[in-house]
């Protein structure tokens, strides 16, 4: 494939991911507040009506709003009617996907400015709605129905993880401690405390000292979800948008002098099934996406400096720097239990706090994530900053890993 | 009969694990499906599965689907099949806790008009 054209983000933007903060908000304030941002933080004078579209990375405002057709409603209401308006539905990974679409348009030469983005607004529905609306992104004839969940789906691959490699739930805790230690510096964070932060807080309220991070998780204070995975192995629910501004490489210099450029990016399907795939502890479809987005941009695993991946569960990362060819396999806990993964580490993942601190608000997820990495490239990071961060990848999971998106981003 | 959905639970209502095989590479799916995902053929013959299997991942869900609260917590798992192929169920606790490996045979578990794929430790 040929990416001669080029391609390049001119501008980001988000919302706060949050379980409160949103609650008197709909989709369509989000959207418009996090679309804006990104028109503001283009460097020269930049105007959301040089956009020639909108793609928008939507799971299920059907469900959480009883809301569809949800692209021209973000165009109409962002004053940019009458531009093509696409919306994506792949899960969790609707935005990621989203941005490979939009990538596609302008390499195509059919778009020279695209905004794209996603939003979700998911916390007016209660606990068990919220998880019945999640499992419609499973298969829902074969799995659903004798009542596996999201968080079921994901306990069973950390269930395979640890018998295939002797790994343990104290290597998923140390992802836990890590994305939470990234969060309390993003001011974007759904959650902007630590672990023992979280410990301290909860422990005084009942009159309960605990020694360590691992005190607290290891209590009835982090209870099962779906065993093994515990509360804290879990992403939490949000709502948020997010939202970048994607270029043709020529009509980016225009708005900026420090674009971050699409060097390359990837995309594939497996089974919704969990059960009609080869491994439980490997997601292909991630394998396959990112070999793809490694052979066009010409980059191996090592080369990169900041990885966005997607951990909607603890085991998500640790299978993804596996699959994603950070860490030898059966190693992704254990890189992140000696702080490989870590701000300071050899290969820094989530730095913003990933989806387990920063929050998931599903279809705003991989914008949220090109987001980071476009502030990281071009140095903007603040506390987080990865020191000279040249290159970046972004790596969207839809559901189980029937869909995985991935970019390289280089500056 | 066509590989549908509603048959393969038909079947199952009556105590029947129903797969296809296919005729061309052999492979054996559960559920049964239009095309061989092995190698594309639409050449599949309904085949009866004989139910047994070893547990390869289980997990006890807390927070449940809302149609499971009142079986709340209940284990479900993915059972790797005698004759080759995943899937899942609900898994019915024997006298001891089941795990990774075990034995397990399948039976329908009726949940209103509807059969469940239940597995049991043998």
């Amino acid at each position: 494939m040929s990416t001669g054209r080029g391609v390049a983000v001119i501008g980001a933007g988000m919302t706060r991911f949050h379980h409160r903060l949103h609650l008197d908000k709909t989709s369509r304030e989000l959207f418009v507040e996090a679309a804006l941002e990104a028109e503001d933080s283009v460097d020269e004078n930049f105007s959301l009506e040089n956009s020639d579209a909108l793609f928008l990375g939507n799971f299920s405002s059907d469900i959480f709003e009883r809301q569809t057709h949800t692209a021209a409603l973000m165009a109409d209401w962002l004053g940019l009617k009458p531009i093509p308006a696409f919306r994506v539905e792949d899960a969790c990974a609707s935005s990621g996907v989203a941005i490979n679409l939009a990538a596609m348009a302008i390499y195509s030469g059919v778009f020279d400015v695209v905004l794209v983005g996603g939003v979700e607004k998911m916390r007016n529905l209660g606990t068990e709605e919220i998880t019945d609306a999640l499992a419609y992104a499973a298969d829902q004839e074969y799995e659903v129905s004798v009542g596996f969940t999201f968080p079921g789906l994901y306990a069973s691959m950390a269930s395979s993880h640890f018998k295939k490699y002797d790994s343990s739930w104290e290597e998923l805790a140390s992802v836990t401690i890590k994305n939470h230690k990234n969060g309390k510096l993003n001011p974007k964070a759904q959650y902007q405390s630590s672990v023992m932060d979280t410990a301290k807080r909860l422990g005084e309220r009942k009159g309960v000292v605990f020694e360590d991070e691992m005190d607290f998780l290891s209590s009835d204070f982090n209870p099962y979800i779906s065993h093994p995975l515990r509360l804290f192995d879990c992403c939490p629910t949000s709502d948020g948008a997010a939202a970048v501004i994607l270029a043709s490489k020529n009509v980016a210099k225009k708005y900026t002098d420090s674009p971050v450029y699409l060097e390359g990016f990837g995309q594939a399907s497996d089974s919704l099934a969990l059960h009609d795939r080869g491994s439980l502890t490997s997601m292909m479809a991630s394998r396959v996406a990112a070999k793809k987005a490694y052979d066009i941009a010409n980059l191996s695993p090592s080369e990169i400096d900041v990885a966005e991946v997607h951990d909607c569960f603890t085991i998500a990362e640790v299978i993804a720097t596996e699959d994603l060819g950070f860490v030898d396999r059966g190693m992704g806990g254990k890189a992140a239990l000696e702080g490989r993964t870590g701000l300071h580490g050899d290969i820094p993942v989530n730095p913003d706090g990933g989806l387990k601190a920063k929050g998931h608000p599903v279809g705003a997820t991989g914008a949220g994530m090109v987001y980071e990495i476009f502030k990281q490239l071009r140095g903007e990071s603040g506390k987080r900053q990865i020191a000279d961060a040249e290159l970046g990848m972004a790596h969207n999971v839809g559901a189980a890993g029937a869909t995985v998106s991935v970019q390289l981003y280089g500056r | 009969m066509e590989m549908t959905v509603k048959n393969f639970k038909d079947a199952l209502m009556d105590d029947r694990l129903m797969g296809s095989s296919c005729e061309i590479c052999g492979r054996i799916s559960i559920p049964p499906r239009p095309i061989c995902p092995e190698c594309r053929s639409d050449e599949l013959a309904w085949v009866e599965l004989s139910g047994k299997g070893k547990l390869v991942a289980l997990t006890e869900v807390r927070v449940p689907l809302s149609r499971f609260i009142d079986d709340c917590p209940y284990t479900v798992g993915i059972v790797k099949l005698a004759e080759g192929p995943m899937i899942s169920g609900l898994v019915k606790k024997g006298e001891v806790d089941p795990h990774i490996g075990d034995n397990v045979k399948a039976f329908n578990i009726k949940k209103g008009e509807e059969a469940l794929l239940g597995f049991r430790p043998v």
